[in-house]
């Protein structure tokens, strides 16, 4: 096992910045989930872990050695790091267990030693049934098992995941999260996941870094940026939420409209009047009730859905300004309808206003 | 590892580091002295005797001056023109019709067309005039001798031994690849867009030429310059049709510099610059016209069996669609055949002229025919497998981004395809019949020379399977702990075998039938059969000569057979491998 260290590491293909000096540490035996939109630099980082890229700046260092800088990138077969890939890229041409066993092979192990570790690694998996089979006679997420076990069974210091669970089906993917997770939590091995679903990630990881534009934009446990995001667009990635744009007024106040809100302040702003948003999750806004002194506003609905478990409901709160609630499914609000919109000021945190918004 | 302190596992990742780079190193040093070996050494000596005296050996520009200074030196330019010209214009004018009508008509016998016209593409062209010569000479052609029996006249009814007897044994060779081009963009094109047209009203005719024939017409461009190509380039044809009424083209002055004694061998180097620098543009066009082609495969869907009705047309268009099978393939082998068979042509095909002599004269009592055999198939054997090696290393560079000149490797390996056979014998000949390397009549000259010609096949075939193979299967054997070589040898290799063969294959056959580039490199114990079939034509022996080339054509088939077995085998692995990790 081993701890990860990347400094100010840095990517560039031409004039393109895939990574723009980033800076993680991974504590051995954590499991860091990667999370972003396509483009970010999450994959980048992984090549440049897995040693399949030539870092343009900054290092990375596993168990304190480095293994990575633009000088020297030791070989990825050097690094004792497993990687599972988004397409299982299992060899067609092996069974499931020679699959598995291929690692095994190259480190010239005894026959019983191969046997029991090959064994041990298909079990963890559960695939001992199937060991004969060819990748074409398997399912996806089968196939995305044999991935696992051939990764696993080398027993890497490190293991990284690239999607691995892009190409399932929505009910197999939620299935092999908890697979994953305690897969991990079994062999305690230092682990990084890549992945653009941030239910993945925050069912996963011990801790999350979220990217964009090839820049750590907040690194936490899943709660940590759930609960208190950096910016605006950690808030608006990971889990539903509403951006408002208004003007900041003074510490902890914004004014949408002429109204002036208050809310936990992460904007770092100082001086009044400058463009800010005011982030709130659908599911804290209340409707119909004064919940306190401030933050009421009066709303009209627009659109009123019914989705089972809740009512997801669009109010308009001044001109072209709408807001997305989620509210107890047996309220029954019509379009049309004046509502009573109230937004605690304990769920409200004001950011500062993204560079490429619009202007308001 | 996962218990090792982590200075030793420092010191491993360190040892790691410095073989792979090493490893790396030696492959690609090895890999570009070949290539300067068999690319830039031959090429460089054209270029560099182009511009010396062969008197004084002195550097001088008068090669160039003299090249149209004489009309013996420019005739033959012409004539290469006139020929190149006259068959890319018939060749497209054969081609095109016939693909149209097997890819898109109810004519009958399409397959058997088809299967004919791909007959016709592994027949060695200048086997094809040597069936010509047998029916068309001016006095013993049988087609002439028939003439003369059935009319009563005391002329020949055909000439092959002239201009238009050349045009027309070239263009008949011609017409597969513009036949394999635009058929296969026909088959390529959706149906729908020609729906399109139709359900707005167009009608059969007015679709053909706003919305099939524009969208065909890249493919056929390309035919066109192939077909020029060829012309330009083709040695054995006019050799055997237009030299005895000497009559010249490029090629064939080449080889006649060479007869001289001594050899004018840097005056013949600048008389090659035209031919390069021709073939050259042409090949750049090519490559700029088929950069813009991809909109023709757009969408491309299995076809409806639905076939365009020629009504009262079928049988027209039959007797049209006959005229490349008949006069390409089943008149020149019948007499090739019939010829072989017999105790002397000049008496006919009647039984008590036919014998198996030749057959066994040439396998069992002949040892220059049987050496020939064994070089041919021992020669090709060998230049296709190193032809294929050098041709995966490059493209598994250039294709998993190894290095990052890698693409001016692949340029120069894709050169020898603008440089005409002829042209690569001479400067084979140059490089190699000097020290410090004098191979002049040794086999590696000539396996050499093949290799250099093929090279460019051979990559873009090992380009072509790579390509099919996801690159992330290799780095998953990388992440577990293999090493580059062992990466490529139990995980890319064992994926690529079917293709492999095929691709093999497709590089033998072609050096097997390949002539121009052995013709000046070979010796009496290195002649292989097609170099053989050409000195023996020289000497007049036509039964020899027949039942040679019918044993060349028949070693051929039989590859051709195996080809397609096997590369059906392939397609079928691949189709099961392809569901999985196969490239996007």
């Amino acid at each position: 096992m081993s701890d990860i260290d990347i400094r100010q590491l840095s990517k560039s293909y031409g004039a393109y910045q895939a990574l723009q000096s980033i800076d993680l540490h991974i504590p051995d035996g954590a499991l860091l989930a990667l999370l972003g939109p396509s483009g970010c630099g999450k994959s980048t980082t992984l090549q440049l872990l897995a040693g399949f890229d030539t870092p343009s700046g900054g290092e990375i260092r596993a168990g304190g050695e480095l293994i990575s800088s633009p000088q020297r990138v030791v070989p990825p077969e050097r690094r004792g790091i497993s990687l599972v890939f988004q397409n299982y890229a299992v060899w067609p041409h092996k069974t499931v267990a020679e699959n598995v066993a291929f690692g095994l092979q190259l480190r010239k192990l005894a026959r019983a030693e191969l046997e029991a570790r090959l064994s041990r690694a298909l079990e963890a998996v559960r695939l001992t049934p199937l060991r004969d089979r060819y990748p074409f006679e398997l399912s996806g997420g089968q196939q995305q098992r044999v991935a696992l076990a051939r990764a696993l069974a080398v027993e890497p210091r490190i293991l990284l995941l690239d999607e691995p669970l892009s190409n399932l089906d929505a009910h197999l993917r939620e299935e092999m999260r908890f697979e994953i997770r305690r897969v991990h939590d079994e062999l305690g091995i230092t682990t990084v996941y890549v992945t653009h679903d941030q239910g993945e990630a925050l069912v996963t990881a011990d801790e999350v870094a979220v990217m964009k534009g090839g820049i750590v934009q907040q690194l936490g446990s899943p709660e940590d940026i759930f609960e208190r995001p950096s910016n605006a667009f950690v808030a608006s990635f990971i889990g539903s939420n509403n951006e408002i744009p208004g003007r900041h007024e003074a510490p902890g106040q914004l004014s949408v409209a002429d109204t002036l809100l208050h809310a936990q302040d992460r904007s770092g702003l100082s001086g009044p009047g400058r463009k800010a948003v005011l982030c709130i999750r659908p599911s804290r806004v209340r409707l119909g009730e004064a919940g306190g002194a401030t933050n009421n506003l009066n709303g009209v609905v627009h659109r009123s859905a019914y989705l089972g478990e809740y009512r997801d409901v669009l109010v308009e709160i001044a001109p072209n300004t709408t807001l997305r609630a989620f509210v107890s499914p047996h309220l029954r609000p019509q379009p049309g309808e004046p509502v009573l919109v109230h937004l605690p000021p304990e769920h409200c945190q004001i950011f500062a206003a993204p560079d490429d918004a619009p202007a308001s | 590892m996962a218990s090792s302190p982590s200075v030793s596992a420092a010191r491993s990742a360190s040892v790691g580091y410095r073989r792979h780079h090493a490893f790396r190193l030696i492959v690609l040093v090895i890999l570009l002295a070949v290539l300067a070996l068999l690319i830039v050494q031959p090429l460089g000596w054209i270029v560099f005797n182009s511009f010396h005296d062969d008197d004084t050996g002195q550097w001088t520009l008068r090669n160039y001056v003299q090249i149209f200074a004489s009309t013996s030196r420019w005739v033959p330019l012409f004539n290469s023109l006139l020929l190149a010209t006259a068959v890319a214009v018939i060749s497209t004018l054969l081609g095109v019709p016939l693909a149209w009508l097997v890819a898109r008509t109810d004519m009958p016998m399409r397959g058997f067309i088809h299967l004919l016209t791909m007959a016709a593409f592994v027949t060695p062209s200048f086997i094809g005039a040597l069936g010509w010569i047998l029916l068309a000479a001016p006095n013993s052609g049988w087609l002439n001798v028939g003439w003369r029996a059935l009319s009563g006249a005391d002329w020949p009814l055909l000439n092959i031994y002239s201009m238009i007897g050349t045009i027309f044994v070239c263009s008949i060779f011609t017409v597969p690849y513009t036949f394999t081009l635009v058929s296969s963009a026909l088959e390529e094109m959706p149906v729908e867009l020609e729906d399109a047209a139709t359900t707005l009203g167009s009608g059969v005719v007015k679709t053909m030429f706003s919305v099939t024939i524009p969208l065909v017409m890249p493919a056929v461009l390309v035919g066109f310059i192939l077909s020029f190509i060829q012309g330009m380039t083709l040695f054995g044809v006019p050799a055997f049709l237009l030299t005895p009424s000497g009559t010249l083209v490029v090629t064939t002055k080449l080889a006649e510099f060479y007869q001289l004694f001594p050899p004018a061998l840097y005056m013949s180097a600048a008389y090659c610059m035209p031919l390069i620098a021709i073939t050259g543009m042409l090949f750049y066009a090519r490559r700029r016209i088929l950069g813009r082609r991809q909109f023709t495969t757009v969408g491309g869907k299995g076809r409806a069996g639905r076939k365009i009705r020629l009504k009262g047309w079928r049988l027209p268009a039959l007797a049209f669609a006959l005229i490349v099978p008949i006069t390409a393939v089943v008149l020149p082998y019948i007499a090739i055949v019939l010829v072989s068979l017999s105790r002397a042509w000049g008496l006919g095909p009647i039984p008590s002229n036919l014998t198996l002599h030749w057959y066994r004269w040439a396998i069992f009592e002949n040892a220059e025919t049987q050496r020939a055999i064994v070089n041919s198939l021992l020669y090709a054997g060998i230049a296709a497998s190193f032809c294929m090696i050098i041709g995966i290393l490059v493209a598994y560079i250039v294709e998993r981004k190894l290095l990052r000149g890698a693409g001016l490797i692949a340029a120069l390996v894709t050169i020898p395809i603008i440089i005409p056979g002829i042209v690569l014998s001479v400067g084979f000949f140059s490089a190699y019949t000097r020290q410090p390397l004098n191979l002049y009549g040794t086999a590696t000259i000539i396996i050499a020379a093949f290799v250099a010609t093929f090279l460019p096949i051979a990559y873009s075939q090992a380009g072509s399977i790579l390509k099919g193979i996801s690159p992330d299967l290799e780095r998953a054997a990388r992440s577990v702990g293999a090493t580059e070589a062992r990466t490529f040898a139990s995980i890319t290799a064992p994926l690529m075998r079917g293709g492999l063969v095929a691709g093999w294959l497709l590089v033998f056959i072609p050096i097997m039938r390949e002539l121009s580039v052995a013709i000046f490199l070979v010796s009496p114990r290195t002649n292989v059969m097609t170099t053989l079939i050409y000195n023996y034509k020289d000497g007049g022996n036509y039964e020899a000569v027949c039942a040679a080339s019918a044993l060349l054509l028949f070693a051929t088939l039989i590859v051709v057979l195996l080809a397609r077995f096997v590369t059906e085998g392939a397609a079928y692995r691949r189709r099961n491998a392809a569901s999985l990790g196969a490239a996007p």
